[in-house]
């Protein structure tokens, strides 16, 4: 008797779409259509009225600052002026005239002050405390972003960044950098802060899981269209980061020779530095007899 | 010596200890393995496909059939409603389009194993080389992947068939009868080519004389229509759209018989050169158009031959249904005429294409005189034969998996024109309020982006009429995207700011390629 119910196709039928369902469900992350982040702000640019005549520079923010005589509602003024402090931010990084920055400063907090409640102007003038090394006031206008927005996942992500690689704090680092990856999984670079955050804290498992992700994400990158900017060459010096933390991690925390060679060979093949090599190459022999 | 006549029955995979039953089972595992490795959870770039995911959270979420995403949501006119119930039941349990996204690709694996069912008493189909072929069908695979609603009205016309069929053999069993009668309807309620099914239904009703699931058939389907006209509306711009000269165009105008006639013939050139040989056969070497008409010219002309051998020893239904069904698609307007809206049609051509060669087979071994060469014996001309066959059915299904996957994966990429497309989106969902209209090309896929009601950008060679529903509609953004591609007709609204610079105004924009959030102050 059951041995015939097995043989009916609608068993057989029924089971497999479980399988199915449970293959999709297990293996497959959903993707969040309304959670995805906002590109960075450097994409971004305000031209004049006509369309398809980018009006850039100088004469941009001329014009920017001609409307601001005409509009009189109040938050669209403030949208102006963050758009006069985005493009003399822009010209800054254009020409690199660091005398522009009071003038990205002034608009920027202009737009701050006069609308506190907007998520972007806060992340715009932590953008540019992050550009003057100025950690600790950039840090505030990135926690005062997410209080706002908490998808905002580039102002997740620099704030993780700001506070391990400059304020030495990696356990809020850590919270910061795994929100932006629940948010957002392809953000570069991400899974490397994380993992040498966790490894500060001593989190290894983590870590090296982490380092893998990353690998993974920037072994994908020249195959697959772009949808947040970033250079090869970052991708690259992430990859060879993440495999020399790999590569020490299996030699100390989960030693297996195999794996760790493995990694030690992947950086040296992208690793042009021969500093970094020779440094690396000596910390590997403390471990590893080295062929 | 008199010809011995190699039947195709002498072929079969029982000869391999294989049992046909258990050869489908392991077709539709190797499927689901295909559908596994190039299934994507997340929508596509085709506003349709999120237009039905939204229809079916829209039942899921108790809002009726209704379109959730438009300002004001308004009763859904244009698409039938058995395809997004049928989503809303997964849609209960997910907010995202992964399940009910993953319970719509099954119904892919089911269309093989139909077919095995409804076919199997048929000799001159053969059926394995056929449910392989269907299995590994570029179109049942990356259709099966999306929202679209051709897989689930290919299986509910098989299932239709299959339950008309039982019936017929058990005519003292009403509960049969009845649930035939029912899924009868379901083609039509899950697209509108679903009329093509009820025509077939209705003419080998008549043609075998059993008038009673004629009768019947047409009583429920009526009495089907108006009760979701009751639920809904009587007013129906379905067919009226389809009159339509231009459909990016309303303004142009009904089209006149004489363009009728037109649409119909270069319909059915596109469809005879390009989009069916496309369909069955996706060839990699595209640029060689000399080998493309060859191989299409064969194509044709084996499908004829089985679809005659069909309608002489076969399922005469199926032979109906395809014409039924090519000569609704033939009306539609040109740009419009493509791989999607013949999906539906395709696992039939295939079964006529199997069918066409297998008649070839039988002519060409017929012809072998046994004996004339001894060496070889019939049972080695048989299986000559069988291997014949199989390599055929493997070369092409070769080729339909490779093309699945190349579309699985052009439909996991997204340009830039899109990926700008959406950050306008993200932009309005975080900048502005979220009782804000928004005009765009795609307005699905946009609300569901940006949580934001949003309209299709107005299609109108008239500015003024442009600007005019946009201040009915209470529109406070235009989204003008630079989104290129084949099928992306140009939305026109260019055209309208650079008219009237006055009313607009650039609130965020980003470049390559040009896109703008622009915002519409009527006067």
């Amino acid at each position: 008797m059951t041995i015939r119910i097995f043989k009916q196709d609608y068993f057989f039928f029924s089971a497999l779409f479980l399988c199915w369902m449970g293959w999709v469900l297990v293996g497959y992350k959903p993707v969040p259509f309304n959670g995805q982040p906002l590109p960075s702000a450097n994409l971004e640019r305000h031209p004049g009225s006509a369309l398809g005549q980018h009006v850039k520079g100088e004469q941009d923010i001329a014009k920017l600052k001609t409307s601001l005589v005409s509009e009189k509602d109040s938050s669209a003024r403030m949208e102006i002026f963050n758009a006069i402090g985005s493009a003399y931010f822009d010209l800054e990084r254009e020409n690199g005239n660091r005398i522009l920055f009071d003038s990205v400063y002034k608009f920027y907090t202009l737009s701050v002050l006069g609308a506190p409640t907007v998520a972007r102007y806060h992340y715009n003038l932590g953008r540019f405390y992050t550009d003057i090394a100025s950690h600790e006031k950039a840090k505030a206008e990135y926690e005062a972003t997410i209080a706002l927005d908490p998808m905002h996942v580039f102002a997740l992500n620099n704030l993780g960044m700001a506070c391990y690689f400059e304020l030495k704090q990696p356990v809020a680092a850590c919270q910061y950098l795994s929100r932006a990856l629940a948010i957002d999984s392809m953000l570069f670079t991400c899974n490397l802060a994380l993992g040498l955050a966790e490894i500060d804290v001593k989190a290894y498992s983590s870590a090296r899981e982490h380092f893998e992700r990353e690998i993974a994400l920037d072994q994908s990158y020249s195959k697959r269209s772009q949808q947040y900017p970033t250079s090869a060459g970052n991708v690259r010096y992430a990859e060879a980061l993440a495999h020399s933390n790999l590569a020490l991690l299996y030699s100390t925390q989960f030693p297996d020779q195999q794996k760790a060679q493995m990694h030690f060979h992947a950086y040296l093949q992208i690793e042009q530095d021969p500093q970094k090599r020779e440094d690396l190459t000596q910390q590997m022999k403390k471990y590893w007899v080295m062929k | 010596m008199p010809k011995r006549k190699l039947s195709s029955q002498t072929v079969g995979t029982e000869r391999y200890g294989l049992s046909q039953h258990s050869a489908i089972r392991i077709i539709a595992v190797l499927q689901l393995v295909f559908l596994g490795i190039s299934f994507s959870p997340g929508l596509t770039t085709n506003n349709e496909d999120a237009h039905c995911f939204l229809l079916g959270r829209a039942i899921a979420r108790g809002a009726g059939y209704a379109d959730i995403g438009r300002p004001g949501n308004p009763t859904e006119l244009l698409l039938p409603p058995a395809y997004p119930a049928f989503l809303s039941i997964f849609s209960v349990f997910s907010a995202t389009p992964k399940l009910p996204l993953a319970a719509s690709a099954f119904l892919g694996v089911l269309i093989p194993f139909l077919f095995y069912r409804l076919l199997r008493r048929f000799p001159a189909v053969p059926l394995m080389h056929l449910c392989a072929l269907v299995a590994f069908s570029w179109v049942v695979g990356s259709f099966s992947e999306t929202f679209s609603n051709a897989i689930p009205y290919i299986t509910s016309v098989l299932v239709a068939m299959l339950l008309y069929e039982r019936s017929i053999a058990n005519l003292s069993s009403r509960a049969l009868f009845l649930l035939a009668i029912v899924s009868s309807i379901v083609p039509l309620q899950c697209s509108t080519l679903g009329l093509s099914f009820s025509a077939a239904w209705i003419i080998s009703c008549f043609w075998q004389r059993r008038y009673r699931y004629m009768v019947w058939h047409i009583g429920l389907a009526l009495v089907a229509v108006i009760a979701l006209r009751l639920l809904t509306t009587w007013h129906n711009p379905y067919l009226a759209q389809l009159g339509l000269r231009d459909l990016s165009n309303p303004d142009a105008g009904y089209a006149t018989a004489f363009e009728m006639r037109m649409r119909v013939f270069l319909n059915a050139i596109n469809y005879l050169t390009a989009s069916i040989p496309h369909s069955m056969i996706p060839l990699p070497f595209e640029h060689s158009r000399a080998i493309a008409w060859a191989v299409a010219a064969a194509l044709l002309g084996v499908t004829t031959m089985g679809w005659i051998r069909n309608l002489r020893h076969g399922y005469r239904f199926l032979s109906v249904y395809a014409v039924c069904f090519m000569a609704i698609t033939l009306l539609w307007q040109n740009q419009t005429a493509n791989e999607r809206l013949l999906a539906g049609i395709v696992p039939f051509l295939l079964l006529f294409m199997m069918m066409g060669i297998n008649w070839v087979f039988d002519l060409v071994f017929s012809n072998i005189r046994v004996g004339s060469l001894e060496s070889i014996s019939p049972v080695g001309i048989a299986r000559f034969r069988g291997v014949a066959l199989w390599t055929i059915v493997v070369l092409i299904a070769v080729l339909n998996v490779r093309f699945w996957m190349v579309d699985a994966k052009s439909r996991r990429e997204i340009g830039p024109d899109w990926a700008n497309f959406y950050t306008c989106a993200d932009w309005i969902k975080t900048n502005t309020p979220e009782e804000a209209v928004v005009a765009t090309r795609e307005p699905d896929l946009f609300y569901i982006r940006s949580n934001h009601h949003s309209l299709e950008i107005p299609r109108f060679s008239d500015d003024n009429t442009v600007l005019h529903v946009l201040e009915s509609k209470k529109t406070r953004y235009v989204i003008a995207d630079g989104i290129t591609g084949p099928l992306a007709a140009p939305s026109g609204i260019f055209q309208v700011i650079n008219s009237h610079p006055e009313l607009f105004r650039t609130v965020y924009s980003l470049k390559n390629p040009d896109t703008y959030v622009m915002e519409f102050k009527p006067k």
